[in-house]
């Protein structure tokens, strides 16, 4: 889901928002209408955002009459999305250097850990002088 | 340069040379020596870096201030002249590019660059500073703000075990946070344990607040911050990131050597398949920069390869360390910073005494022009200050055009406290009259100099030599000092100058004499405004009887005036040494004894003062 939530751009949040706050699916006009109230949009501009989210997968579309348009995420998992990437970015940024963590921010793929465990074998020898 | 500046390049300096030790020493040390001293060694390089303390011995301090302390006049005449001293004089003062002195252009140049550079390093320095804090601080804050917000508290469970592990003693809390890969501790003042919030098992979470408790028992925290402030003032120096680097990296090191000192094999093993097992909790998924990664995992591989080959030291080891430990104390001290001595440039002077000029010492420095830099400054260094609140800090020279002119600058010394009156405006003082001993002195000394001028201010001059900021200044003239004290031609006669100089022959009246000689000036030249057509003497005098009479009225002080002129001007042949001639052989009436009537100017006044 994440991988999905860091493709939503700005422009295309401020879209997505007025279906979470509708908590219905909208068809374009009324998208429209409410956007119109923050913004200037064109027509056109607001649909090349619907459209991208739709390409993303954040947003899906019903034909009915007209095209209807639901939400795919939820408003908490992008919350929740934007809150981590930031405080990832700042504890990468200056934090890191002022708090005691256990590890480093950065992740390690599944080989590396393979490798990492393959070599981390503590042996009985304790007297061993290095 | 300025004392700031150089006691922050000292600073740098003499931390990059323990840590380039360090780096030296580590492949040798790395594997044998306990991590823990190794991280203490690292502290000594933070401390070094950070704290302005040092002996006024040391080897930063010898060099950023040792060669700077000039030789100064003293009662006694031990000063040895050497090449080398005489040198260190001349870099010891700042001069402006006012002087044109070929001989020295390529330092002068240099000085100027550095004046230029001194001005602006301070500044430039300081936006640094700030940057770097100002970015490390709102960062942090805002990690803080946002951990806070998504903060759970921790179970029942895991706070009993914290306060067991931690034998109740600190008053250490716990929270969980989803948003966190990493455990962490966090805060000085109220410091608390931050873990992801996943599942642990008993194991994992003993081995992970048992690191976590050790960061807190051994200031680990405050040593990051001593490193985020050192790396923010040495933000210029690229080896502080090398420094810093290393020093996280010691740091949880010899954190884990604490942990895993009396665990068993087994214990060990599940001290470092917790850390893995964590770093595999947010396996990667995106991806990160590879190059990071690398990073981050021969660094984990590190801290498992130790904890692997972790044994108990054996007493050589230990008594090694300890030695190499005491070692880089002992460099750290040796080294020094550059605080600057306390003696300052000058040395106090209590209680002036101000005829304690060593005239032998000074008249070594004799000098027929005021262009010669090293000499001149030597004489001036070899003159007393005024009083003891003073130093002597710059001259300069202005020796394009006639007058010749010399400025000595004194300044504050620092932490001295001025007890008279600010500025200095009337005459009637003893600064003044020491003054105008200093002027005769240099008056004798050089030449070619028609005009000196000492100029005070009551602050430091900070690097730099201002003008505008010497707002006392007492100008000497040679002709007035020369009457003042009533010796004409002393150059060269070192028992009169003393005479001059210890005795009571400076004339009662200290007010200078200046508007007296402007006036006889004025009267020359209305003498010599006409007739221009006429080519001899005579015809300007009679035009202007008036001024003539007026000139020779003024008597002794006139003749005294003009003789004076007489020998400061090279070339006395023209047509103002004709009329000075007239009025002095008038004024001397019949002490006259050189009464050729051919000779002309120049020859007569030669004549005059040999006999």
């Amino acid at each position: 889901m994440s991988k999905l939530v860091s493709k939503i751009t700005d422009s295309e949040v401020e879209v997505i928002r007025v279906l979470w706050e509708a908590g219905h699916e909208l068809p374009i006009a009324d998208i429209r209408k409410t956007l119109e109230q923050t913004s200037k949009w064109e027509a056109s501009t607001i649909k090349t955002l619907l459209r991208r989210l739709c390409e993303k997968g954040a947003v899906l579309a019903t034909k009915k009459e007209v095209f209807y348009y639901k939400p795919l995420v939820t408003e908490t998992e992008y919350n929740e999305y934007t809150t981590q990437s930031l405080i990832n970015r700042l504890y990468s940024g200056s934090a890191k250097k002022l708090v005691a963590s256990l590890l480093g921010s950065k992740k390690l793929d599944d080989t590396d850990i393979e490798e990492l465990r393959d070599l981390f074998k503590v042996g009985d020898s304790d007297e061993r002088d290095s | 340069m300025n004392e700031i500046v150089k006691l922050l390049l000292s600073l740098s300096v003499s931390g990059s040379i323990l840590a380039v030790l360090i780096f030296a020493v580590k492949p040798l040390i790395k594997h044998k020596v306990s991590k823990s001293i190794q991280y203490y060694i690292w502290i000594v390089v933070l401390l070094r870096l950070t704290l302005p303390f040092s002996f006024e011995t040391s080897i930063m301090n010898q060099m950023f201030y040792g060669n700077q302390t000039p030789v100064v006049a003293t009662s006694q005449g031990e000063v040895q002249l050497t090449g080398g001293t005489d040198k260190t004089i001349s870099n010891s003062s700042l001069l402006p590019n006012v002087q044109e002195n070929v001989a020295n252009g390529d330092a002068d140049n240099g000085r100027y660059i550095q004046g230029l550079f001194n001005q602006y390093t301070l500044y430039l320095w300081l936006i640094g500073v700030i940057i770097a804090l100002t970015v490390n601080l709102t960062g942090y804050a805002r990690f803080l703000k946002y951990l806070k917000q998504s903060n759970i508290s921790a179970t029942n469970r895991e706070n009993e075990m914290l306060a067991t592990l931690s034998n109740r003693r600190n008053n250490m809390r716990l929270a969980r946070n989803r948003f966190l890969n990493t455990p962490m501790l966090i805060g000085i003042i109220k410091p608390y344990i931050i873990i992801p919030d996943n599942k642990f098992t008993e194991t994992q979470l003993k081995n992970i607040l048992l690191h976590e408790i050790v960061h807190l028992k051994r200031f680990d925290i405050a040593v990051k911050w001593l490193t985020m402030i050192a790396s923010s003032i040495h933000w210029f120096n690229p080896l502080m990131y090398f420094i810093k680097k290393e020093i996280n990296n010691s740091c949880e090191l010899a954190c884990d050597e604490a942990v895993i000192k009396n665990l068993s094999p087994a214990e060990k093993q599940g001290y470092g398949d917790t850390l893995i097992s964590v770093v595999a909790q947010h396996k990667c998924s995106t991806q990160i920069l590879q190059v990071t990664m690398c990073e981050e995992k021969k660094g984990l591989k590190e801290r498992l390869v130790a904890i692997m080959n972790h044994t108990r030291k054996s007493r050589p080891i230990m008594i090694f360390s300890a030695i190499l430990l005491g070692c880089f104390i002992g460099g750290a001290f040796y080294l020094g910073a550059g605080i600057g001595t306390g003696k300052d440039t000058t040395p106090s002077v209590e209680g002036v005494d101000m005829t304690t000029y060593n005239l032998t010492d000074i008249s070594k420095y004799k000098t027929p022009y005021v262009g010669d830099n090293s000499k001149v400054s030597a004489i001036v260094n070899r003159l007393p200050v005024p009083d003891s609140y003073f130093k002597q800090q710059y001259i300069s020279m202005i020796t394009e055009n006639k007058p010749y002119k010399l400025n000595v600058f004194y300044e504050a010394k620092k932490g001295a406290s001025h007890i008279s009156e600010w500025p200095i405006v009337d005459h009637d003082n003893a600064t003044y009259s020491n003054m105008s001993k200093n002027a005769l002195v240099l008056f004798c000394m050089i030449d070619n100099l028609d005009q000196v001028t000492f100029a005070f201010r009551d602050s430091q001059s900070g690097g730099k030599l201002d003008d505008s900021k010497y707002d006392t200044a007492f100008t000497f003239s040679r002709a007035s000092t020369q009457k003042q004290f009533g010796i004409s031609a002393v150059a060269g006669k070192l028992d009169l100058l003393q005479e001059a100089l210890t005795g009571d022959l400076i004339a009662k009246e200290t007010a200078i004499q200046t508007p007296k000689d402007d006036q006889i000036e004025k009267y020359i030249k209305i003498i010599m405004s006409s007739p221009s057509t006429s080519s001899s003497p005579n015809d300007y005098i009679k035009a202007h009887e008036n001024e003539y009479q007026s000139i020779i009225k003024m008597g002794d002080e006139a003749l005294n005036y003009l003789l004076a002129q007489f020998k400061k001007r090279s070339n006395n042949n023209d047509l103002k040494g004709y009329i000075m001639m007239g009025l002095c052989k008038e004024l001397l009436g019949n002490k006259n004894n050189v009464t050729d009537k051919s000779l002309s100017p120049q020859e007569w006044f030669l004549k005059l003062t040999h006999h």
